[in-house]
C-alpha cells in the first residue's frame, strides 16, 4: 500500500483538494451526506492537507476534516501578492512543515495549487522547496493556470509562480488550464466546480491506479519514469464511457484535446506517456488497445500501459503525458510580459500622480488672507 | 245621749255644707280683675264682651260671642252672674262684683270661673282691649286625604300605582302634619316613586294652596280577590296646637287569579362524531333554549365529563370548575336560546356519554321567592376506537429500545462526524 500525501494550497488547492475527498467517499454521485454514512475509499494511504492564509476558503470546505485544514494566519489572505505571501510561509515555515511532519512518512506527495492566486503561488513553490530539502520521496505539483481575462496580476503571479515551482525541485508540474477547460459553459461558479471535479476525478483515478491489483502493471516507478521526462511540464487526459463503447475510442477521447487539462497535441508535444485503461473485461479488446498504444508510442517514444479490470464497468482510460515543449505555454508567458508591462505602465502613472502632490505641496503652511 | 241628740243634726248639716263645697269648689277661677267699658275677656274662641258700665245704676251690659256669632248678652246687676257652654261639657260663669267710674271710661270688676274644662286646654286666656272685633280665633284645618289607584282591577302579578295627595279645606293652616299609610295585606310593595319621609312643618289653608302629594308607589298583587286598601291617616294640629286626625278613602281593588308565569329551559347536546380514534377530538354543542313565559335566572349546566375524556376547552361562556366545564346564564329570556361549543380529547378506548345536570330558576309572577328546577342532559354514545398508531403501544419494550439505540447509535455518530469536518 502506497503512502501518499496531497496538499492543497490556497482557494484553488483547497477546493480541489475538497473534491478529491467528496469524490473518494464514492464517486462524483455523493451528495453532502455522504461524509455522514460513508467512508473514503482510496486505496493506499492517503492524507490531505488544506493550506490557507485566508480562513474563509477553509471553512468553506466540506468534505475535508477539520484537523486537516491548517490555517495560517495573517489577516484574511495575502490579496494576490506573492511577496507577501512568501515573507508569510517564511514565518509560518515550522508549523506547516510540522503538519506534515506529524502525518509520518510517503511515498509520493502532490501539491494542488493555482499559479495565479495569493496563497497558493507564492507558498508552493518555497513548500515544494522545503520538501525536497527534508524528504526524499517525489513530490509533484497540479498547477492550475488562470483564464486568460483574469487580470494583469494573476496573469504575472502565473508567470512566476510556474517559474518558481520548476525551480523549487519539484519532481514534475502536472498543468490544468482554466481558460482551456471553461468551455464546460454554465455560471462561472460552475465552471469552477465542473474544472475542480475534473481535475479531482483524473488525480483519483491516478491514485488508485498507482495502488491497484493490473492486468498489465503500472506502477509509482513507472509514474515517476513517465514524469521525469520532458520539460518536466505533463498534464492527464481522461475519458469515461457512459455506455457501451470500444476501448479504441475511449483512448483516443482520453488522448484527444477535449479529454486534456491542458491544450497540446500528444502527438506532437509529449515526451513520455502512461496510460491506464479501467473497465469491464469484455471491453477490453487488446488488439484495440495494442494499435492505440502504438500509434502513441509511435509519435511519443515510449508509453506505460496498465489494465485493471472491473467487472461490470463501461471503459475508462487515464493518461498521463508529459511535454517537450508546450506551445499553450509559450503563448500565456506572451500574455503575461504583456501584463506585466501594463503593470509597470500604471505604477509610472502612480508616481506621476506624485508630481501632482508637489504642486499641492506649495501651499503646505500658509494660510489664505482675506 | 243629749249630746248626741244636739249633735246629730249638726253633723248633717255640716256634711250638706261639705257637699256643697266641695261642689263650689269644682268651679276653677279664671279671672277677677276689672274690665273696662268696650273691652272683653277671650278663652279660646270665646270672648264675653262689657258692652255698657252704668256705675250710677250698678250694673253692667255683656255680649258673649263664639268667634264672631253673639250667643249670649244681657245686663248685670252687682253679684249677679251669667253662665253659658264652653266647648263639648265645660261651663263659663261671669259675676259682676262691682262698678267703678274710671279716669276715661267706667269699669266693671268680675269674677269669671270654670267648670267642667280642662285648665290646660286654655289656649287664649286674658283681657282683649277692644273686644270682641280685636280677638284673634284659632280654626279648625281639615286635611282631605285622597287615594287613588290606577286600576281598579288587575291580575295576579299585575302591579297597580297609588298616588295618595292631601288638601286642607279648614279654616286654619295645619301643623306637623304626620302621615302614616299601613302595610298592604295580599299586596306587596314593588316600588315606592314618592314618599314624604319626615313630618310637614305646615299645610295651608288657602284656595290657592295647591294640593300637598304624599305617596306614590307601586303594589304588586299576590292574591285574588277583591281588597279594600287601607286608610291613610294623618295627624296634625291647628295654629293653636290642637290636636286633629283625618283619614284617606280606602280604594277597592279586585284582584283576578290570572295565569302563572314559568320558566321551561330545554337542554340538547350533541356531539359532531360517533365514532373517533383514540387521540382524535369531538366537538360537542350545547343548546340551551326557554320555552317557558318567564325569564330563566341562575341557569347553570354542570357538564360531567367522563374518564377517558378530556375537555380541551370551549367558547367563552365556559368555564372550568372543578375539571369539569360549566355553562351559566345570568338571564335567559323567554323564546330565547344560546349555543354553546366545547372540545373533548378522547384519551381511551370505550363507550362514552356525556352527562350533564341543568339548574335554574324563575319567578311565576306571584310569589316572591323564585321557584327553582333542574334537569338533565345526554349526548348519543361515543365510540372511541384505537388510533393508527396504538398499535406501537401494544409492542414488547425491545421493539422501542432497538430503534431507539439505533438512533442514538446513528445520532452520536452523525454528531461525530460533524464534529470531525466542522472547522
Amino acid at each position: 500500500m502506497l503512502n501518499i500525501l496531497v496538499i492543497g494550497n490556497g482557494q484553488c488547492g483547497n477546493r480541489i483538494l475538497d473534491s478529491i475527498n467528496k469524490h473518494a467517499f464514492g464517486g462524483g454521485k455523493s451528495g453532502k451526506l455522504a461524509k455522514f454514512y460513508s467512508k473514503q475509499k482510496y486505496k493506499s494511504r492517503v492524507e490531505t492537507i488544506a493550506i490557507n492564509t485566508a480562513v474563509n476558503d477553509l471553512k468553506e470546505m466540506r468534505f475535508t476534516k477539520a484537523k486537516d485544514r491548517i490555517h495560517i494566519p495573517h489577516l484574511h489572505g495575502v490579496g494576490a501578492n506573492r511577496n507577501i505571501g512568501k515573507q508569510v510561509f517564511d514565518e509560518k515555515k515550522e508549523m506547516i512543515m510540522r503538519q506534515i511532519e506529524e502525518r509520518g512518512s510517503f511515498d509520493i506527495a502532490f501539491v494542488l495549487t493555482s499559479a495565479s492566486g495569493g496563497t497558493g503561488s507564492s507558498f508552493t513553490p518555497l513548500l515544494v522547496k522545503e520538501m525536497k530539502e527534508r524528504y526524499d520521496y517525489p513530490v509533484y505539483c497540479i498547477v492550475v493556470l488562470p483564464f486568460r481575462e483574469e487580470g494583469t496580476l494573476y496573469l504575472q503571479n502565473a508567470a512566476f509562480s510556474l517559474k518558481d515551482i520548476r525551480a523549487s525541485g519539484a519532481d514534475g508540474i502536472i498543468l490544468a488550464d482554466n481558460q482551456y477547460l471553461k468551455n464546460i459553459g454554465g455560471s462561472i461558479q460552475e465552471a469552477y466546480n465542473g474544472i475542480n471535479d475534473m481535475i479531482a476525478e483524473r488525480i483519483l483515478f491516478l491514485l488508485d491506479a498507482l495502488d491497484s491489483e493490473m492486468m498489465m502493471v503500472t506502477d509509482l516507478g513507472d509514474f515517476k519514469t513517465v514524469m521525469s521526462g520532458g520539460a518536466g511540464l505533463a498534464t492527464i487526459g481522461f475519458f469515461r464511457a457512459e455506455k457501451e463503447l470500444p476501448v479504441k475510442t475511449a483512448i483516443q477521447n482520453a488522448l484527444s484535446p477535449s479529454g486534456l487539462l491542458f491544450s497540446t497535441d500528444v502527438y506532437d508535444e509529449a515526451s513520455r506517456a502512461m496510460v491506464i485503461i479501467k473497465g469491464d473485461r469484455k471491453y477490453l479488446s487488446i488488439d484495440d488497445i495494442s494499435t492505440e498504444i502504438e500509434k502513441l508510442s509511435g509519435a511519443v517514444g515510449h508509453v506505460f500501459k496498465g489494465i485493471v479490470v472491473c467487472n461490470g464497468e463501461y471503459p475508462q482510460v487515464l493518461s498521463v503525458l508529459t511535454l517537450e515543449s508546450a506551445h499553450e505555454l509559450e503563448k500565456l508567458y506572451n500574455v503575461a510580459v504583456q501584463a506585466i508591462h501594463h503593470e509597470k505602465a500604471k505604477k509610472q502613472r502612480v508616481e506621476e500622480g506624485a508630481e501632482v502632490d508637489k504642486a499641492f505641496a506649495q501651499i503646505d503652511g500658509l494660510e489664505p488672507e482675506y | 245621749m243629749k249630746l248626741k241628740r244636739i249633735h246629730i243634726p249638726v253633723l248633717c248639716a255640716f256634711l250638706i255644707l261639705l257637699m256643697l263645697g266641695s261642689a263650689a269648689s269644682a268651679r276653677t277661677e279664671i279671672y277677677d280683675g276689672d274690665i273696662e267699658e268696650g273691652d272683653g275677656y277671650q278663652l279660646n274662641n270665646y270672648v264675653i264682651e262689657i258692652t255698657d258700665v252704668f256705675v250710677e245704676a250698678n250694673t253692667a251690659s255683656y255680649y258673649v260671642y263664639e268667634r264672631s256669632k253673639l250667643i249670649e248678652d244681657g245686663l248685670l246687676d252687682i253679684n249677679e252672674s251669667v253662665e253659658f257652654e264652653f266647648g263639648d261639657e265645660g261651663e263659663i260663669q261671669m259675676r259682676l262684683k262691682s262698678v267703678h267710674s274710671g279716669s276715661v271710661l267706667p269699669r266693671a270688676t268680675v269674677e269669671i270661673t270654670m267648670s267642667n274644662y280642662n285648665m290646660g286646654d286654655l289656649y287664649v286666656n286674658e283681657v282683649v282691649d277692644g273686644g270682641h272685633s280685636e280677638a284673634t280665633f284659632a280654626g279648625d284645618p281639615d286635611l282631605e286625604i285622597t287615594k287613588d289607584v290606577d286600576k281598579s282591577e288587575v291580575n295576579i302579578g299585575e302591579s297597580i300605582t297609588v298616588t295618595v295627595k292631601a288638601k286642607n279645606t279648614g279654616n286654619d293652616v295645619a301643623r306637623n302634619v304626620l302621615f302614616t299609610d299601613p302595610k298592604q295585606e295580599h299586596f306587596i310593595l314593588e316600588e315606592t316613586t314618592y314618599e314624604i319621609s319626615s313630618t310637614i312643618p305646615e299645610i295651608g289653608y288657602q284656595k290657592s294652596t295647591p294640593e300637598t302629594l304624599v305617596y306614590i308607589y307601586k303594589l304588586k298583587a299576590t292574591e285574588a280577590g277583591t281588597f279594600k286598601l287601607k286608610a291613610v291617616t294623618a295627624s296634625y294640629t291647628n295654629s293653636a296646637d290642637q290636636i286633629y286626625q283625618s283619614a284617606s278613602n280606602m280604594p277597592s281593588i279586585t284582584v283576578i287569579e290570572g295565569n302563572k308565569q314559568s320558566a321551561s329551559i330545554e337542554a340538547s347536546m350533541n356531539v359532531d362524531l360517533l365514532s373517533v380514534e383514540r387521540n382524535g377530538k369531538i366537538t360537542s354543542t350545547v343548546i340551551l333554549k326557554n320555552t317557558g313565559d318567564a325569564p330563566a335566572q341562575a341557569v347553570r349546566l354542570d357538564i360531567k365529563v367522563p374518564d377517558g375524556l378530556e375537555y380541551m376547552g370551549g367558547d367563552e361562556g365556559i368555564e372550568v370548575v372543578g375539571g369539569n366545564p360549566r355553562i351559566y346564564i345570568d338571564t335567559l329570556q323567554p323564546n330565547n336560546d344560546k349555543e354553546f361549543r366545547y372540545t373533548l380529547k378522547a384519551n381511551d378506548i370505550g363507550t362514552y356519554s356525556i352527562n350533564s345536570e341543568l339548574s335554574y330558576e324563575y319567578n311565576n309572577g306571584r310569589d316572591a321567592a323564585n321557584i327553582k328546577e333542574t334537569g338533565e342532559a345526554t349526548t348519543p354514545s361515543i365510540y372511541v376506537m384505537k388510533g393508527k398508531l396504538d398499535f406501537l403501544f401494544e409492542q414488547p419494550i425491545y421493539v422501542y429500545i432497538i430503534p431507539i439505540l439505533i438512533l442514538a447509535i446513528v445520532g452520536v455518530h452523525v454528531y461525530r462526524k460533524h464534529r470531525e469536518y466542522k472547522y
